[in-house]
C-alpha cells in the first residue's frame, strides 16, 4: 500500500511536472484582440514560440520575461507590426533572456525594436525594417551584461533613418540587406559585420568580410504604389539580384541568399498570384474550356505555382486550417501542380448539370412596409444560390433588383402610398472559386507537411460558369409604403399660420410653404432670421385663428397669392417677384381700405 | 377618506413633536436635483416603447415666499426609445425617439413649522408648459409644446442631524443651511389635439404620474 502512494505520488508530480513545463506553441490571428496577444507573451514558458498569422498587428511588446521564446510572423510580408502608440518601440527588450524575433514586417513607427537589457542571446533575423526616413529599425543600449551578444542576421533594412544604432560591441551582423537609409549604423559600430549585402560605398561597405555593394535591381516588387496606405514592399529577391549567395548559413561555408528570405529558416511562402488570376473566356459555358492566366512570380526560388479551385468559397477557411501540405492535400485533393514559370493553365470545363432551384414563398408577415421603403425576408430555398427581387406598381413596368445570396432586402426609394406588388426568384449559378500560389523547392531536410507554397490570398477569384437557373418567382404581395409616424402621433408645430387657416398640416397648400421655407428660406441668412421670427410670434397668430374660425377664409384668401407666388417661383424666379409685388401692392391697398373706413367711423362717432 | 385624514394627521403629529431649535438664519432660496420615474398616460406607451416608466432627471429652484409657502420653476428632462408605426397598415416600423421637457412654474405649501423639523409633509401645484420633441430615424421630427398643469404630494426628510459635521462643513463652504432628501408622487396633464391628413380629431395625454425622489438643498 505505501509503495503503491509513492508510485501515485510519483505520476503526480511527473503529470504537472509535464503540464508546466510544456513548450506550447500560440496562434495569433486577425481575430486575436492585441491585449491578448500581450498576455499570452507576458505568460509565456521555455520554448513556446508565438506564431502570428498575416495581419496588421498594432501593438507595444515589453519582453522581460526570463524564458527562452520565438515571435514569429508565418508570412514576413504580410504579417505586419507596427506601433499603436508613436512614441514607443514596437518591441522593447527590458531585462529580458533569450527570444528569437523571425519573420515580421515592421512598418512605418518611430522604432521597430529596442533593446534595453538582455540577459542571454537575442536574435532578429528573417525580418524586414521599412520604417520611413525618420525613424530608426534597431536601437541597442549599453547593457550591463555586455558578455551577452545580439545576432541579427537575414533582414532586410530598406527607407530607415538609422538601421542599427548601438552602444556595445557584442553584436553579430550578417547575411543583411541595408538599401535606401540616412545612416547606417549609428554610434560605435556594431561588432561583427559581415556577408551583408549593401547600398554603400562606405568604408564598412567595402567588399572585406563578405561584404557586399547592392546594385541595379533586386527585389520582386520596389515598385509599389507611393499611395499605398501600406507601403509594402515584395523583398523576395529576383533572379540577378545582387544579394543571392551573399550570405553564408552556420557552418561558414554553405551559401544563402542575404536578406529577410535567406538563411536556414526563411519563411519559405513566396507571393500569392490569386489577385492577378484571369480566365479566358471570362464567363465560359458548362462544358466549354477555359484558360487561366496570372502575373509571373519573379522571385528567383518559384519553381512553379499550384491552383486550387473549390465549389465552396476558399478564403473563407481558417487560416490556420492550412498552414501545412497535408491539411492543405486532404482539404484539395483536386489541386494542379504547375511546373516552371509559364502562368498559364487551360482547365475543361465542367459539365454538370445544374439543379433548378425550388421557388421561394414570401409571407405578408414578412414583407413589411416602411417610410419609401419595403422590407422583404424570406426562408432560403434548396439549391439556390441567390435570390432576386421584383417589384411593380399597378402597369408600370415591373423592376428587379439583386439580393445576392441574402435572404432579405429592402426595396428603396419607392412612392408612399402606392400599392406595389413584390415577388423573389431563386436562381442557381455554378462557380468555382480559384487560388493561385506561387511554389518554391523544397529542401532535402524538410518534412513532408512543410508548406513550400504561398499563404492563400485573401480574397478568392469567383468564376460563374454558364448561365444561372432560375426558379419561378414566389407568390406575389402587394403592399404599400408609407411615412412612419411616432406614437403619440403629434403635430410638427412647422407653418403655425397656415395650419391654422387650411385645418391640417399635411393639406397641399402648408406642403408648399413648407418646402419654401426648407428650400428658399433656411438657406440663408435673412431667411433664417425671418423663420427665427415667425416661429417666435407665429403660435400667437396661429391661436386667434384657431379661436375666431371667421377669420380662417380670410387668411386663406391673403394666402392663396403667396402660394401661387411660391408655386410660381419653382419656376421661374422673375414671376416670382412680380406675383410677389402685385400681391404686396394688393395687401397694402386692402389694409389701407380698412383703416380709412375705421378712421371714418371714428370720426363719425 | 378617513384613512388619508389619519395618515396625514399622524404625520403632521410626527412633525410637530420633532424636536424644535428656532433656527438664526431662515433660508429663502431651496435649490433641487430628482430623478423620477415618469408613467405616461398614453395607452398605448408600454407596447410603443417598451416599458412603462421612463427615467426622468430634472431640477427646480423656489424662493420662500412664506414660511410655508415656496414658488419656484423647475426644468425636467427624459427621453425613451421605441418603435414608430404605419398609420394605414397600423405596423410597427422605424425607430423613433421621444423626448419630454417639462417646465414647470409652481407653489408649494410646506407644512414645516421649525426650522430643525425633521419630517416636513408637502403639496403642491402650478402651471405646466409641456415641450416634445420626436425624431423619427431618417424622416422629419416633430416638435411643440402644449400647456397643462400638474399636483404633487411628498415628505422631505431632514438629513442634517445625522450628520451635523458635514452640516456645518456644508454651510461654512457653500451657505447650505439644511439639506432635505424627499420623496414625491406628482400627476401631470397636458393634452394635445391634433387632427390627422385625413381630418379626424384626436386628444393625446402627454401628462403621467411621476414617482420622484432627490435632494433639497436650502439656502439663505
Amino acid at each position: 500500500m505505501k509503495n503503491q502512494s509513492y508510485l501515485l505520488f510519483c505520476l503526480l508530480f511527473l503529470f504537472n511536472a509535464s503540464n508546466i513545463y510544456a513548450a506550447e506553441t500560440v496562434i495569433f490571428t486577425e481575430r486575436t484582440e492585441i491585449s491578448e496577444i500581450i498576455k499570452e507573451i507576458s505568460e509565456a514558458s521555455d520554448d513556446d514560440v508565438f506564431k502570428f498569422f498575416p495581419n496588421t498587428y498594432e501593438l507595444n511588446i515589453i519582453l522581460n520575461t526570463d524564458k527562452k521564446i520565438t515571435l514569429e510572423g508565418v508570412d514576413t510580408k504580410n504579417t505586419i507590426l507596427s506601433s499603436n502608440d508613436s512614441d514607443k518601440p514596437i518591441i522593447e527588450f527590458d531585462q529580458s533572456s533569450k527570444v528569437t524575433i523571425k519573420g515580421f514586417t515592421f512598418l512605418d513607427s518611430n522604432k521597430a525594436i529596442v533593446i534595453n537589457d538582455n540577459r542571454d542571446n537575442l536574435e532578429i533575423t528573417n525580418n524586414i525594417f521599412q520604417m520611413g526616413k525618420e525613424n530608426i529599425a534597431i536601437e541597442m543600449g549599453s547593457s550591463a551584461f555586455v558578455e551577452t551578444s545580439v545576432e541579427i542576421t537575414n533582414n532586410t533594412f530598406y527607407d530607415n533613418g538609422i538601421n542599427i544604432d548601438s552602444r556595445r560591441s557584442s553584436v553579430l551582423v550578417s547575411n543583411n540587406i541595408f538599401q535606401e537609409y540616412d545612416v547606417l549604423f549609428d554610434d560605435a559600430a556594431p561588432g561583427i559585420i559581415k556577408n551583408n549585402c549593401i547600398e554603400s560605398d562606405l568604408e564598412i561597405a567595402k567588399e572585406s568580410d563578405g561584404n557586399k555593394l547592392l546594385v541595379g535591381d533586386n527585389f520582386v516588387d520596389i515598385e509599389a504604389d507611393e499611395d499605398d496606405e501600406d507601403k509594402k514592399y515584395d523583398f523576395h529577391l529576383i533572379e540577378d539580384s545582387s544579394c543571392i549567395d551573399v550570405g553564408r548559413n552556420d557552418d561558414e561555408v554553405t551559401e544563402t541568399d542575404a536578406g529577410a528570405y535567406g538563411g536556414e529558416a526563411y519563411d519559405q511562402a513566396p507571393e500569392s498570384m490569386t489577385d492577378t488570376l484571369r480566365s479566358n473566356p471570362s464567363k465560359p459555358d458548362l462544358g466549354q474550356n477555359m484558360t487561366l492566366t496570372w502575373s509571373q512570380n519573379k522571385d528567383h526560388k518559384v519553381v512553379g505555382y499550384t491552383v486550387y479551385y473549390s465549389r465552396e468559397a476558399i478564403s473563407s477557411l481558417s487560416p490556420e486550417s492550412l498552414d501545412d501540405a497535408s491539411k492543405r492535400k486532404a482539404k484539395f485533393p483536386n489541386a494542379i501542380l504547375t511546373e516552371g514559370l509559364s502562368a498559364n493553365l487551360s482547365l475543361p470545363g465542367p459539365n454538370v448539370v445544374v439543379a433548378v432551384p425550388v421557388a421561394p414563398t414570401l409571407s405578408k408577415d414578412n414583407v413589411v412596409p416602411g417610410n419609401n421603403r419595403i422590407t422583404l425576408s424570406w426562408d432560403a430555398v434548396a439549391n439556390a444560390t441567390s435570390y432576386s427581387v421584383t417589384y411593380a406598381a399597378g402597369n408600370e413596368n415591373p423592376q428587379t433588383e439583386d439580393a445576392k445570396d441574402a435572404t432579405s432586402y429592402v426595396i428603396d426609394g419607392l412612392i408612399n402610398n402606392k400599392v406595389y406588388d413584390v415577388s423573389v426568384t431563386a436562381h442557381n449559378q455554378l462557380s468555382y472559386y480559384f487560388q493561385v500560389v506561387s511554389r518554391v523547392e523544397k529542401d532535402e531536410d524538410q518534412e513532408e507537411e512543410d508548406l513550400v507554397e504561398s499563404y492563400f490570398h485573401k480574397d478568392d477569384i469567383k468564376l460563374d460558369i454558364g448561365t444561372a437557373v432560375s426558379s419561378n418567382p414566389s407568390n406575389s404581395i402587394s403592399v404599400q409604403p408609407e411615412k412612419i409616424v411616432a406614437y403619440p402621433n403629434l403635430p410638427n408645430e412647422g407653418c403655425f399660420i397656415a395650419t391654422a387657416a387650411f385645418g391640417y398640416y399635411s393639406s397641399s397648400q402648408v406642403q408648399v410653404l413648407r418646402d419654401f421655407r426648407d428650400q428658399h428660406l433656411l438657406t440663408n441668412n435673412p431667411g433664417q432670421v425671418f423663420v427665427k421670427l415667425y416661429y417666435h410670434y407665429g403660435p400667437y397668430a396661429a391661436s386667434i385663428i384657431n379661436e375666431y374660425s371667421l377669420l380662417k377664409p380670410i387668411v386663406r384668401v391673403l394666402l392663396y397669392p403667396l402660394i401661387l407666388a411660391v408655386e410660381t417661383l419653382n419656376k421661374t424666379v422673375l414671376g416670382f417677384f412680380l406675383l410677389l409685388g402685385v400681391y404686396l401692392l394688393l395687401s397694402l391697398a386692402i389694409i389701407r381700405v380698412i383703416i380709412i373706413q375705421i378712421y371714418k367711423r371714428v370720426s363719425y362717432t | 377618506m378617513i384613512r388619508f385624514l389619519s395618515v396625514f394627521g399622524c404625520i403632521l403629529l410626527i412633525a410637530f413633536s420633532s424636536i424644535a431649535v428656532a433656527a438664526k438664519d431662515k433660508p429663502r432660496w431651496t435649490l433641487e436635483l430628482n430623478a423620477e420615474l415618469f408613467e405616461p398616460r398614453l395607452s398605448r406607451w408600454e407596447e410603443t416603447y417598451g416599458s412603462k416608466r421612463m427615467p426622468v432627471v430634472g431640477g427646480s429652484i423656489a424662493y420662500r415666499l412664506l414660511n410655508v409657502l415656496d414658488l419656484g420653476m423647475s426644468v425636467n428632462y427624459g427621453q425613451e426609445r421605441g418603435n414608430g408605426y404605419l398609420p394605414l397598415s397600423g405596423l410597427e416600423s422605424g425607430k423613433v425617439t421621444h423626448h419630454m421637457l417639462p417646465v414647470e412654474l409652481f407653489g408649494l405649501l410646506r407644512l414645516r413649522f421649525t426650522e430643525n423639523q425633521w419630517i416636513v409633509p408637502y403639496a403642491g401645484g402650478g402651471y405646466t408648459r409641456f415641450a416634445y420633441y420626436q425624431t423619427i430615424a431618417g424622416q422629419d421630427s416633430n416638435r411643440g409644446s402644449v400647456n397643462g398643469y400638474h399636483a404633487r404630494v411628498g415628505l422631505q426628510l431632514l438629513l442634517d442631524p445625522l450628520d451635523i459635521a458635514a452640516e456645518n462643513d456644508m454651510k461654512a463652504s457653500y451657505g447650505a443651511i439644511n439639506s432635505y432628501l424627499f420623496f414625491e408622487v406628482k400627476g401631470t396633464d397636458a393634452v394635445v389635439e391634433t387632427v390627422d391628413g385625413n381630418g379626424n380629431a384626436a386628444k393625446h395625454q402627454l401628462g403621467g404620474y411621476s414617482y420622484k425622489s432627490g435632494l433639497m438643498v436650502e439656502f439663505r
